[in-house]
């Protein structure tokens, strides 16, 4: 062993194999299983998941609880069987799943490819590949494991990946093989390295970095990343590779990273919890008192009860302990009170609720050909409570789509900011110059087209640059315009075109950028034999590098940079340096050594990259522009509108972040900005300090401001006791700014956030940076675009275009969580409707535990004849039409106060309480006698049971229709089914017995029940007047207070019946909201009165005077709702420029009225020369203080 | 490389769905954009409908208040025939309330003793058309939960002979018994078992007409017959017998009975054994603590009762079998002669609760509709 190779022989932690022999240590196989189950592990991992719900336990006790012999009132297999039937749905959609998950396995795992098998390549399966095989692949085809590249057909074993499948990322990738192996392009060749031994590091997650050993022939060669080809990407542009197989199977670096985050669980999952752990507390309490009333009655009424003696004597197991065995079977009686389908029907619900969110065609984006994905669905509500959107900057607000814009070199500043593309002609005649100037202008574009890791692929006369950077790409296509073209890449040359003239360079060495160095440098030898050093990177990298000289050249820069920044321009400078033979001699070993450490490896180049970095000519900054996604400033609106506190996390600087936040509406220039930049602990707490403060003081002034706070405080600012005061700042802040941020950083801001109360953070980012505060946030959204799926991957949603965020969240979001809510609550409700029941009934059957009800029909109720209307009030209710919704974003916030609160959760049970009353009382009365027929027969027990059943079912169906807000045929269609699902099960229930052997007490019962008039009678009477009691609640509240959401219902009927076809069919997003002539037709059709055409008057005033072109769609929403709007409001309200209050009140739904605000400043983004301008109007639609 | 192609489509795990792989569906139901009625509940629009159906309830109210005018019942509580001194009266006495004149005997007959009650009832007016005999029991709880489900209905639709000695949830106390016969102690199942069957009401009622004709009362029609012969069966009979005993012999009678059910209503035109519909309607647990049961219905075969029970004078005597214990539970029986309309029997809460209903509709629709004026007012 050469004493300088790296010595990892005593090295634990590295793995040892051979090529093309025996290995000494077992490997794991190329076989995948991404299943979550296997036929011996299904059952006990699935009931392990089912029985970690608390709800399950619980009925799992009541299943064994009734298996205790004489103590349950409803026999034994009644709740074992609808529990079962329950699990079982369960059961299939988790079979369904992984079902799916293993057929997609399988055909993985026998794709074929070519292995060397004695001296020859032979097609093989996926799976029987083995660590230390050759392996052929060809072009277009998948590498089946992680792969150390041996040859290749190209020259020097190069050959070009893609590897969308591992990062998202569509550039190809250039790797190369080691020298010592690139010639073997043969088998027989490729055969001689049989024995070689390869040295590398354990499998782990990290695909950005590799270090490993080749030794052959006594020979030690490193290898990194450049050889290493993953599982799962796929070689293009290359005729064949050999690969020798390093990591198989579950080794790879695919299947490591493939892990899925933990689930997230939702708040409203939390609350239902909760909810059933107080009606549980009643359960028990019901249950004891039931069994002490039995205790009084028998003591005083048992010596009459002659026909009762000895009742309580029959099983021993009852007279042992008979209190708490009564209240055992108490328990039983009750136990339904929690509903046992709320699990499985809003699973159901969120399943499909899913599908409607990936079937959106307003959320799917042509441009890139992908929808909206939601990829889980148990959050699908809490894209309803977000309270706080946490966004990433580039590429989620930006379209990460970068232009070369202006650069500055030699004092002068070239290019213009207006234009899509840089457009200077002065920049080539002063680059021909021979002056120093000129001399710096070919420098720098030489740089841009050589300094970077671009790969450029040629089609039909033109190349296209493959950089997995978008900056890169910019730069190089920004100097190709200017004539000096970069065209060919070979592994250790770079071969440019400066002003029609090939140019060569031979690159040395590559020192890679990294977050931590923020720079990148190449060292290469130019056509003179001169070695040099060209460096891009960050402002804050460079100017600390740069030599003494240089400092006049770095105030002019310096000023160019912040003037680019105001533009919101993204700024690389450069610097480069001629380095001595001798010093990179000396130089160039220490640097090889770092590269080919395993452990370390990246400190160790740093430092020594550190030593050449140094003393540097400053030679010019260039600015990149990045344009604004569509719609981000009305979408920012929108959300802000909907009182959702927006922050902007950027790695940027601050005039860059603040330019941005400015073009994307989070502020406008009557903000007050209250930056944080202090660099100190203690001056960062005072600053804090005092920003609450006048914080507060804006605050009453109604005057609108934004935090900005940079990495560096935020540190600060999220240690120690400044951490308080850093979260009630960002609670007092509707939008703020925080830049210079790193990765980690963003996390820790969301966890803040998450902690400062019960918030629910969503967070949205596109980057592979955003990863970490996506995976932090109650709901993480990742972008699909440019910078590739890892944010997607590691999201909740992903969406391709930030502006889908708005209907995903306006629309989505308030429907899908006004519909779980409402499904939890109509199933509590219906539960306790129904179950409650059997405790008035106890009072007249002497506390004996009888069931009022037929037992198997008590255990059907969930399941079969109540199980439609939840699940259609989930999935088809609407409860505002999504163009109101997105007009009036004001509803979003209206919609969470509505929902889930302890007060409409009491509200709903004392109604089911009060329903479960008239229900029983009324069916009491009028079975007074048992006689409801002209011939004189009687009915019996089951006859008051069925009757009341029946009642409870009409009533509760019913209730569900008056609980939808929208009917559709669907929802009145599964009513009607359910109701005749009863009546059919029961028809076929009472034929039964004697046939089979079951349900004799139901015999007959249908018909005895049916023939019976006053029956049919009392179904109409029953269920009408229970339900009287909501009508008149519901119609007294929305005449005299009525919500916002319902002001938004009846401005729409003010038209009458819904129209539904212009909403319809509306794909484009312009569609959606009204242009200027439906908007003026809605108003011709409106009543007119003197009020409105005096404020209409106003608003094209206020149009007029604020310039914008949009405005009037709002207009006709705000007019809808004028005769809710109390004329002293009104007044107000509609003077042109009045104010620009953003502040809201957090007062009573009621009272909060969506009120339109035509606000000049907001609109500031329309004379930004960097946005498409458009008759849109942003959704300035709020709720006023009142 | 032969399956190149497959090879291509497939791409394991992180797939960009788009699209062109499955395509976005403009649909109704995709798109959520199904036709719907969106109901606004406020004093505007559904006072109208109050006012509907207010009329609507108002109407059938009155309607069933109507018709219930023709449904007619005499009821006649005689828990106290057994004077509640425990005396025994021997001439007719006032009953409580002043409505009937009762007349307590007590008979012994071998060893037994009978008592009999007597009631003069005098009908008012003519009870024309289908009359019914009932027996009300009030405060007696047929409902608890180890009574309702104290029998065998297997045993009861004996199918087979070891159907018969089925005792389901009897429970063992009540299931079986153990007694001499053939010199030897036998345990035999009961039949039929449980407290239901043991507690069965045994009162016998019978009606003269002007202290002479016996009012015929006949069984035809008093339970659903179609039902009840599915869930009540005698045992089928041994080869070559005829006597209905010989079904039941491998079993013994509850001891409350003073026969075996083979013998007990071997005299009864109501049926035998377990095909006996007196048997079969106390059989039916009731709902309630209070509840009447049906006892015969007028057999209108006869000429002088074809079209009902004239007006008059009638005298009705019961055997009072059935044990009532003094207590706070207040068990009270009552005879009850009834004839009911199609809206069932003479019970006014069906009409109130209509008409009171209807009438709150009305109310309702009234203050909606003061509240509508208002909210207009207001808001011009």
């Amino acid at each position: 062993m050469p004493p300088d190779a790296p010595n990892v022989a005593h090295r634990p932690s590295v793995r040892r194999l051979y090529i093309n022999r025996d290995q000494q240590h077992k490997f794991r196989n190329n076989v995948i299983s991404t299943c979550k189950y296997s036929i011996l592990s299904f059952f006990p991992r699935f009931l392990y998941e089912q029985f970690r719900r608390y709800s399950n336990i619980f009925f799992l006790c009541i299943v064994l609880l009734q298996q205790i012999h004489g103590i349950s009132p409803t026999g034994r297999y009644t709740t074992l069987v609808p529990f079962v039937i329950i699990l079982s749905i369960s059961a299939l959609k988790e079979i369904f799943e992984d079902i799916k998950r293993r057929a997609s396995d399988t055909k993985v795992n026998n794709f074929p490819t070519c292995a060397l098998k004695g001296g020859q390549f032979e097609q093989i399966k996926w799976k029987e590949v083995r660590v230390g095989e050759i392996l052929r692949v060809n072009c277009d085809q998948l590498f089946p494991a992680d792969l150390l590249l041996l040859t290749s057909s190209e020259t020097q074993g190069m050959a070009y990946i893609e590897t969308s499948n591992l990062d998202g990322e569509t550039n190809l990738k250039i790797k190369q093989a080691l020298p010592i192996t690139a010639e073997m392009t043969s088998s027989n060749e490729v055969q001689k390295l049989s024995g070689a031994e390869i040295e590398c590091e354990l499998p782990s997650r990290n695909v950005n970095e590799f270090s490993g050993n080749l030794i052959y022939q006594e020979q030690i060669k490193h290898f990194g990343m450049e050889q290493l080809l993953l599982r799962g990407a796929r070689l293009k542009n290359t005729g064949w590779i050999y690969g020798a197989v390093i990591y198989t199977g579950h080794d790879s670096k695919l299947l490591m990273n493939s892990k899925r985050a933990p689930l997230k669980s939702g708040t409203i999952d939390r609350m239902t919890n909760r909810r059933i752990i107080v009606l549980f507390g009643v359960l028990v309490t019901l249950a004891i008192l039931s069994a002490a009333g039995q205790e009084i009655w028998n003591a005083n009424n048992w010596d009459q009860a002659w026909y009762l003696n000895k009742l309580n004597s029959s099983p021993a197991i009852l007279s042992w302990f008979p209190f708490g065995m009564n209240a055992i079977t108490f328990f039983i009686l009750y136990n339904n009170l929690i509903p046992i389908s709320l699990q499985v029907t809003l699973e159901m619900v969120r399943f499909f609720q899913a599908y409607f969110i990936n079937w959106d065609i307003q959320m799917y984006d042509e441009r890139t050909d992908s929808r909206a994905i939601a990829r889980t669905s148990n959050l699908n509500e809490e894209l309803g409570l977000v309270k706080f959107v946490m966004s990433d900057k580039t590429g989620t607000l930006t379209r990460n789509v970068m232009k070369f814009k202006r650069c500055t070199v030699g004092s002068k500043m070239y290019g213009e900011s207006t234009g899509e593309e840089f457009h200077d002609e002065h920049l080539i005649e002063d680059a021909r110059k021979e002056t120093a100037e000129g001399k710096d202008i070919r420098e720098l574009l030489t740089m841009m087209a050589v300094c970077h890791t671009v790969v450029p692929e040629k089609k039909d006369d033109e190349i296209l640059y493959q950089s997995s950077s978008p900056d890169e790409g910019a730069l190089v296509r920004g100097a190709a315009s200017q004539n000096v073209v970069f065209h060919t890449r070979q592994p250790q040359k770079v071969v440019i075109n400066l002003f029609d003239r090939d140019v060569s360079f031979e690159v040395l060495d590559v020192i890679e950028f990294t977050s931590d160095r923020k720079r990148m440098s190449v060292i290469v030898r130019d056509e003179n034999k001169k070695i040099k050093l060209y460096c891009k990177g960050a402002d804050t990298a460079i100017f600390e590098r740069v030599s003494a000289g240089s400092r006049k050249s770095l105030d002019f820069v310096k000023e160019a940079l912040e003037q680019y920044a105001s533009f919101g321009y993204r700024t690389l400078c450069f610097a480069s340096k001629e380095i001595d033979e001798s010093v990179y001699s000396q130089w160039s070993p220490k640097f090889k050594k770092a590269g080919v450490l395993i452990e370390g490896r990246k400190k160790a180049m740093e430092d020594v990259a550190e030593e050449i970095e140094k003393e540097m000519r400053l030679i010019g900054a260039t600015a990149i522009e990045d344009k604004l996604q569509e719609y981000v400033p009305e979408t920012i609106q929108a959300l802000m509108a909907a009182d959702i506190h927006v922050w902007m996390l950027t790695g940027d600087k601050r005039e860059t972040a603040i330019n941005i936040a400015h073009s994307c509406a989070l502020c406008n220039n009557n903000t007050e900005l209250l930056i944080v930049d202090k660099a100190t602990y203690d001056d960062t707490y005072h600053k804090l300090v005092q920003f609450v403060d006048r914080a507060k003081e804006l605050e009453q002034q109604q005057r609108e401001f934004a935090m900005v706070i940079d990495g560096k405080s935020l540190v600060h600012a999220l240690t120690g006791e400044a951490r308080e005061y850093f979260g009630q700042l960002a609670l007092l802040c509707r939008s703020v700014v925080c830049c210079r941020m790193s990765p980690m950083q963003k996390a820790e801001v969301v966890d803040l956030v998450r902690k400062l109360g019960d918030h629910v953070v969503l967070a949205i980012g596109d980057g592979a940076n955003d990863v970490a505060m996506i995976q932090a946030a109650n709901v993480g959204i990742g972008i699909s675009g440019e910078e590739g799926l890892q944010a997607a991957s590691a999201s909740d949603y992903a969406i391709a275009q930030f502006h889908f965020l708005r209907r995903l969240l306006l629309v989505h979001g308030s429907w899908d969580y006004d519909r779980s809510v409402k499904v939890i609550l109509y199933s509590f409700y219906k539960n306790i409707c129904l179950y409650i029941i059997e405790l008035w009934f106890a009072f007249f059957s002497a506390w004996s535990g009888q069931t009022i009800f037929e037992r198997w029909t008590i255990g059907m109720f969930n399941v079969i004849f109540t199980a439609w209307p939840p699940l259609i009030i989930g999935l088809f209710d609407r409860p505002i039409n999504d163009d109101q919704m997105l007009r009036f974003p004001a509803l979003y916030y209206s919609f969470q106060k509505r929902a889930f609160t302890m007060d409409k959760f009491a509200g709903w049970i004392g109604l089911a309480i009060y329903h479960s009353l008239v229900l029983y009382f009324l069916t009491y009365f009028f079975l007074d006698t048992g006689v409801a027929w002209s011939n004189g027969r009687t009915g019996g027990w089951l006859m008051l049971g069925n009757c009341t059943y029946t009642f409870v079912v009409v009533t509760v169906c019913l209730k569900a229709i008056l609980e939808t807000d929208s009917w559709t045929y669907i929802c009145g269609a599964f009513c009607l089914i359910s109701i005749v699902s009863w009546f059919l099960l029961i028809w076929i229930y009472s034929l039964f017995f004697p046939t089979l052997k079951l349900g004799a007490d139901m015999a007959g019962m249908f018909y005895i029940m049916c023939s019976s008039p006053s029956f049919w009678l009392m179904l109409i009477f029953i269920p009408t007047t229970t339900l009287l009691a909501d009508l008149i609640i519901k119609s007294v509240m929305v005449s005299v207070y009525p919500t916002p959401r319902e002001q938004a219902v009846l401005m729409q009927k003010r038209h009458g019946f819904e129209r539904l076809t212009r909403e319809a069919n509306s794909q484009s997003h312009k569609a959606v909201h009204p242009t200027l002539e439906q908007m003026q037709n809605e108003i011709r059709e409106t009543p007119q009165n003197e009020i409105l055409s005096d404020r209409n008057q106003k608003i094209i005033n206020t149009k007029q005077q604020t310039g914008a072109s949009g405005g009037f769609d709002n207009l006709a929403a705000d007019y809808g709702s004028i005769d809710n709007i109390p004329a002293t409001i009104r007044s107000q309200a509609f003077t042109p420029n009045t104010s620009t209050v953003t502040r809201r009140s957090r007062e009573d739904e009621h009272k909060a009225i969506p009120l339109l605000r035509m606000n000049g400043q907001t609109q500031n983004y329309y004379e930004n020369p960097n946005l498409d301008t458009r008759d849109e109007n942003p959704f300035v639609t709020q709720i006023n203080i009142r | 490389m032969t399956d190149e192609i497959e090879q291509r489509e497939e791409v394991p795990k992180s797939r960009k769905r788009t699209g062109k792989n499955q395509p976005v569906q403009d649909s109704k139901w995709r798109q959520q954009k199904l036709a719907a009625y969106r109901p606004v509940f406020n004093a505007t629009s559904v006072f109208p409908w109050t006012t509907i159906l207010g009329a609507i309830f108002l109407g059938i109210g009155i309607l069933l208040f109507v018709t219930n005018l023709n449904a007619k019942e005499i009821v006649i509580d005689y828990t106290n025939c057994r004077n509640p001194n425990g005396s025994d009266v021997n001439e007719f006495i006032e009953s409580n309330d002043g409505a009937f004149i009762s007349l307590i005997e007590r008979t012994e007959h071998e060893g037994e003793t009978t008592l009999n009650c007597q009631f003069r009832i005098n009908l008012t007016e003519d009870y024309f058309g289908n009359v019914k005999i009932y027996y009300g029991l009030r405060n007696f709880y047929q409902n608890t939960r180890g009574y309702v489900k104290s029998r065998s209905d297997i045993q009861l639709a004996a199918a087979s002979p070891s159907d018969l000695l089925n005792t389901g949830d009897c429970g063992s106390d009540d299931s079986k018994d153990t007694i001499e016969r053939d010199g030897e102690n036998k345990t035999l199942v009961i039949a039929p078992c449980g407290k239901i069957a043991f507690s069965m009401f045994n009162d016998t009622f019978k009606l003269t007409y002007k202290d002479i004709i016996e009012v015929p009362l006949t069984t035809r029609g008093m339970v659903h017959e179609t039902d009840m012969a599915k869930k009540f069966k005698n045992p089928p009979l041994p080869a070559g017998s005829s006597n209905l005993c010989d079904a039941f012999a491998n079993t013994t009678k509850p001891k409350s009975w003073p026969a075996p059910i083979c013998e007990i209503f071997s005299k009864s035109e109501a049926g035998q054994g377990f095909a006996n519909k007196d048997f079969q309607v106390w059989m039916e647990p009731a709902a309630l603590p209070h509840f009447r049961k049906i006892y015969r219905l007028l057999d209108r075969e006869a000429d002088i009762f074809s079209k009902g029970l004239p007006k008059g004078e009638y005298t009705l005597t019961i055997t009072y079998n059935y044990p009532v214990e003094p207590g706070e539970l207040n068990i009270n029986k009552t005879f009850i002669i009834a004839i009911e309309t199609w809206a069932g029997p003479k019970n006014l809460f069906l009409p109130i609760a209509y008409i009171i209903v209807g009438g709150v509709h009305l109310f309702i629709s009234a203050a909606l509709f003061g509240l509508y004026i208002r909210m207009r007012y207001k808001s011009d």
